[in-house]
């Protein structure tokens, strides 16, 4: 029994890591396509401002924090680079741009937690 | 985190079963599972390590998952005999008292080169100096010498090769087959020694001269001798 507590341990680390996993990545997403839906609203009606990109931001950068310990970065940095460049098209007041850099970023965020769930075409 | 579970288990499968057709030769003094789990295991530290794009946690997830399959691989070649015989195969008699056996060489993807070269990493520098020669599960050769210095092929009857037939209560009805032997001949043979519960035999081997070995739970062991019907087969 003592060969196999931490064999045991070691399991119940990775089920009960794997659920907070799966959690944290669909609250965190779902939040973030909640956000985006309202600002590519307001780019749509042309009333989206910098300071509401920055919080998004903000947001943004907070939430990651966690989520670099089980995203890849590279996917991380790809959501970094399509926010600074929405970011800077509402700055200049370029929205049609704005809007379409806005849509790449919002199926990157729809498609990612899903590339982390348990399925057959992502085992393979 | 459940991807990189299950995709280290997949590897970890696809990498045995590849190991294990591979033939001994391939192996070096490791059990195929062991092997296997030092291939992946190499990499899964270093590719986290020098890639600061994959999350450290891939790597730890992975080398756990590999320590809880070798700690459940170590389980299941105690408990099951069959298992353990799929997982790491069972030792293999290359020279036996006919002489080389070439149906398992080849099975083994080795040559009769190969088998010399292993001859004489054992110290010895013909097949006539050996009664049985037997490649063991993790790759090793291990030779048993003929008895005395005589080189007739009839000398290698006089060297012992016990093979193992109940093992903690359970009968190797494999082991049993390889020696023209059936469960119900070695039950008969407990029960002229009244043991009638077989849970009591922790070991018993036989070897080629009718020689049993047999120990009893809590009661030590004894050596007893016995006969084969058709003489010695192995």
């Amino acid at each position: 029994m003592k060969n196999w507590l931490i064999p045991l341990l070691f399991l119940a680390l990775i089920v009960g890591g794997g659920v907070l996993e799966q959690v944290t990545l669909s609250r965190q997403f779902e939040t973030f396509d909640r956000e985006l839906d309202a600002l590519a609203q307001k780019i749509e009606q042309k009333t989206a401002t910098e300071e509401e990109m920055d919080e998004l931001e903000r947001w943004w950068d907070e939430a990651k924090k966690v989520m670099h310990t089980y995203i890849p970065h590279t996917e991380i940095r790809e959501i970094d680079y399509w926010l600074a460049e929405a970011k800077s098209l509402v700055r200049t007041g370029n929205f049609e741009l704005a809007d379409a850099k806005l849509t790449v970023l919002r199926t990157i965020t729809s498609a990612l937690p899903d590339n982390f769930r348990i399925n057959f075409e992502n085992l393979l | 985190m459940y991807i990189v579970f299950f995709r280290s288990i997949f590897i970890f499968v696809i990498l045995l079963i590849v190991i294990r057709l591979m033939g001994k030769r391939q192996i070096g003094e490791m059990q195929p599972f062991e092997l296997t789990i030092t291939l992946i295991i190499a990499d899964l530290a270093t590719i986290p390590m020098s890639d600061t794009s994959i999350p450290l946690l891939y790597g730890v997830v992975s080398i756990f998952t590999l320590f809880i399959l070798h700690q459940v691989i170590s389980l299941i070649e105690r408990k099951s005999r069959f298992l353990s015989g799929i997982i790491s195969g069972t030792p293999t008699i290359v020279i036996n008292s006919k002489g080389v056996n070439f149906r398992e060489i080849e099975r083994q993807n080795l040559s009769i080169d190969d088998l010399l070269e292993s001859i004489r990493g054992a110290g010895y520098s013909s097949f006539d100096e050996i009664a049985f020669a037997i490649f063991e599960t993790n790759g090793k050769l291990s030779v048993i010498p003929k008895k005395s210095g005589d080189k007739k092929p009839d000398q290698a009857d006089k060297a012992e090769l016990p093979i193992v037939v109940i093992e903690q209560g359970k009968i190797s009805e494999q082991q049993l087959k390889v020696m023209k032997l059936t469960p119900d001949w070695i039950r008969a043979r407990l029960r002229e020694q009244s043991i009638r519960d077989l849970k009591k035999v922790e070991l018993c081997t036989l070897d080629n001269h009718g020689k049993m070995f047999l120990q009893i739970k809590d009661k030590g062991y004894e050596v007893l001798k016995t006969d084969y019907e058709g003489g010695v087969i192995w």
